[in-house]
């Protein structure tokens, strides 16, 4: 059995409400983190992100300044000296499938609807550190595989015509997660 | 302490895109085989119990929340601004999204249509049944109408609903 020890983990939380700033450093508490920093808009979040080199980030969509997305972009810099292979999760109130997709295609590791739970937020560090999925870049996209199931055994041609399936059941999933 | 982005990161070419598979630093880091029959505390109970701790502020925090809805939806009243209008809008997004967690899940419901209603017809949305908005999730905190077990609140949501849907065209019924 494989555990994750939570106090070797710093992670960064970017959101512009201090209540869910406050939610969620008390659950990462919970789980045993200790180095929890926090941001309260996109600025400072990079700031942070550059300074501290988080583990893992936990980023709001809406916030003033630049956005959650905007944030994730700005990280997702193949050419960054910075890690812009850093696990981005992406805790949000816009739970619409366009809003899904955007975030994916922004580079997003993991995608979380709020209203939150312990146990969705637990699970979607734990696949950040145990499960995470190679990167893609092409001439327009640079995050992780947006292909989350089968890529390793595929032998056939490398033509991504079954992505808007995957993409479905990919969201059908993370939509599964958000009603736990 | 956090690791160092990986310099050399293995890459696969292919025609239109390259596949990067940087080394799984934090896994070896963090994650620790164990005993299975080693009883540990659960850390998704300890967070949720770390949640409930702070629950004799939720009220407070929810108060807060609508006196920045209310503050938002007075300015937007006056300027009818783009500006004043995305400001209703993020104060309801943050109620949609934190009013479950503060116990208060119906009053989320009603930012949520709210939030539907700015989607579609931001500066044209009707100041009166912003209003009614509004005020809803006000009630429902002030009277301590929490959940789905509370008929008179759920009537509320529909009523709410239904003129949401006789106001903007093409609006689904479970929008």
């Amino acid at each position: 059995m494989i555990r994750v020890d939570f106090t070797k983990l710093r992670i960064l939380v970017v959101d512009d409400n201090a209540h869910m700033r406050r939610i969620v450093r008390t659950l990462l508490h919970g789980f045993g983190a200790r180095e929890v920093y926090e941001a309260e808009d996109g600025a400072a979040g990079l700031e942070l992100f550059t300074s501290h080199l988080p583990d893992i980030l936990i980023v709001d969509w809406s916030m003033p300044i630049f956005d959650g997305i905007e944030l994730v972009q700005m990280i997702r810099r193949p050419e960054s000296g910075v890690n812009p292979y850093v696990p981005i999760i992406m805790l949000t109130g816009h739970s619409e499938k366009s809003r899904v997709l955007r975030a994916r295609d922004a580079g997003v590791t993991e995608f979380l609807c709020k209203p939150i739970s312990a146990k969705a937020l637990h699970q979607r560090v734990l696949n950040c550190v145990l499960h995470p999925r190679a990167f893609v870049r092409t001439k327009d996209y640079f995050g992780p595989d947006r292909r989350r199931s089968g890529a390793a055994a595929y032998s056939g041609p490398e033509r991504r015509v079954n992505e808007t399936v995957l993409i479905d059941s990919g969201v059908d999933r993370i939509r599964e997660t958000v009603n736990q | 302490m956090a690791d160092q982005p990986p310099l050399d990161v293995p890459t696969e070419t292919y025609a239109d895109h390259i596949i990067l598979r940087p080394p799984n630093r934090l896994k070896a880091r963090v994650a620790q085989r164990v005993d299975p029959d080693e009883r540990l505390a659960d850390p998704v109970r300890r967070a949720e119990h770390a949640l409930t701790l702070l629950e004799n502020e939720f009220d407070q925090w929810m108060d807060s929340e609508i006196n920045a809805l209310e503050d938002a939806r007075r300015r937007a009243s006056i300027t009818h601004s783009t500006g004043d209008f995305e400001e209703l809008y993020r104060a309801a997004h943050d109620i949609r999204g934190q009013a479950a967690t503060l116990g208060f899940p119906l009053a989320g419901e009603v930012a949520d249509g709210l939030c539907t209603m700015i989607e579609r017809l931001a500066e044209a949305s009707p100041q009166s049944l912003v209003d009614r908005h509004v005020e809803a999730v006000r009630a429902m905190v002030r009277e301590d109408v929490r959940d789905r077990d509370h008929p008179l609140g759920v009537a509320l949501v529909r009523r709410l609903a239904e003129l949401r849907r006789q106001t903007i065209p093409g609006l689904s019924n479970d929008a």
